[in-house]
């Protein structure tokens, strides 16, 4: 680097930015003082850093605070309690599902029965709806 | 951290009204997008809770964040480009920050695109070395801690960035 020997560019980049050691650095201010290409050259770089720093980046972005906690509370939710709960729901829906069907007879064990029993009794899915939703007049 | 590892959420809310700012801005410079900056911030703050028993406070926090936010950004970039090669127009997407006094300012404005748009056409690597330098103030060793890499490599890198930079910026007009 000493004499006629140019810092390389990464050299002279790191020197720019102040992250070379305090020897090196020296060297290299040694050699810019007594070279009009190094110079140059550093220049150049502050040029650069200059027109970078006309940027003033982006607006604050949406606080994520409460995304991030909402995340974490889904992702923190035990697996076992998730499966033990959706198990318990299927069971509840199967269990309201064959008391609509079957009338409310629990004596109705096998399926085609209690297909012909419900539109027997007169409490079938259908007639359930059709009572719980008033006709519009 | 310690303390959110041990089940504190008010110690990583502090943390992510903290370092929010920085990390938004980081993945902005990086993916050029604010939704999807948005939604990385979002996903590495997850992330650092996940890892905070494993966190080791032997180098900087930032550097330690950034990472993160680093490594989910490149991920995106490299799927983008699975999906379509797309020519980063930073300004187009994000326009920048209104100063005081700076919405009549064409020319500024100008720059201030075609500066975005400069960084925007740095391959990943150089623009996240860059970005960290840059916007960030990190030490060419906290940037290597961050990138995962060595300081000798950071030096490389951001010597191409700066080379590429001005010379794209002498030829689109943003420096004379």
């Amino acid at each position: 680097m000493t004499g006629n020997h140019h810092p390389k560019g990464h050299v002279l980049q790191a020197f720019a930015d102040g992250a070379l050691d305090a020897a090196t650095a020296a060297q290299v201010a040694g050699h810019c003082a007594a070279c009009d290409a190094c110079r140059r050259e550093l220049e150049q770089i502050g040029e650069v850093h200059a027109v970078l720093a006309r940027d003033p980046g982006p607006a604050r972005p949406r606080p994520a605070w409460p995304a991030v906690q909402a995340r974490l509370q889904r992702e923190r939710r035990p697996l076992g309690l998730t499966f033990a709960f959706g198990t318990a729901l299927a069971c509840a829906a199967g269990l309201a599902l064959s008391i609509l069907v079957g009338g409310g007879g629990v004596h109705h064990q096998v399926a085609g029965p209690v297909i012909e029993n419900a539109t027997e009794g007169g409490a079938s899915l259908l007639d359930i709806f059709a009572t719980a939703i008033p006709e519009e007049s | 951290m310690a303390q959110g590892a041990d089940g504190d959420d008010g110690a990583f809310r502090i943390l992510v009204e903290r370092w929010e700012g920085v990390v938004f801005a980081f993945l902005v410079r990086m993916l050029g997008s604010r939704e999807e900056a948005q939604d990385l911030t979002q996903e590495t703050f997850v992330r650092m809770v996940g890892a905070a028993g494993r966190y080791r406070p032997t180098g900087q926090f930032r550097s330690w964040l950034l990472r993160i936010a680093g490594n989910l950004a490149r991920s995106r970039l490299r799927r983008r480009r699975v999906i379509r090669w797309l020519s980063l127009d930073l300004a187009a997407v994000d326009p920048p920050a209104e100063q005081p006094g700076a919405l009549a300012d064409i020319e500024h404005r100008e720059q201030c695109a075609a500066v975005r748009a400069a960084v925007g056409r740095l391959p990943d690597r150089q623009r996240q070395a860059l970005v960290l330098r840059q916007y960030h103030d990190l030490s060419y060793d906290e940037i290597a801690q961050a990138m995962g890499t060595t300081t000798g490599s950071v030096q490389m890198l951001l010597h191409r960035a700066m080379n590429a930079l001005r010379d794209d910026l002498v030829n689109g007009g943003g420096m004379s």
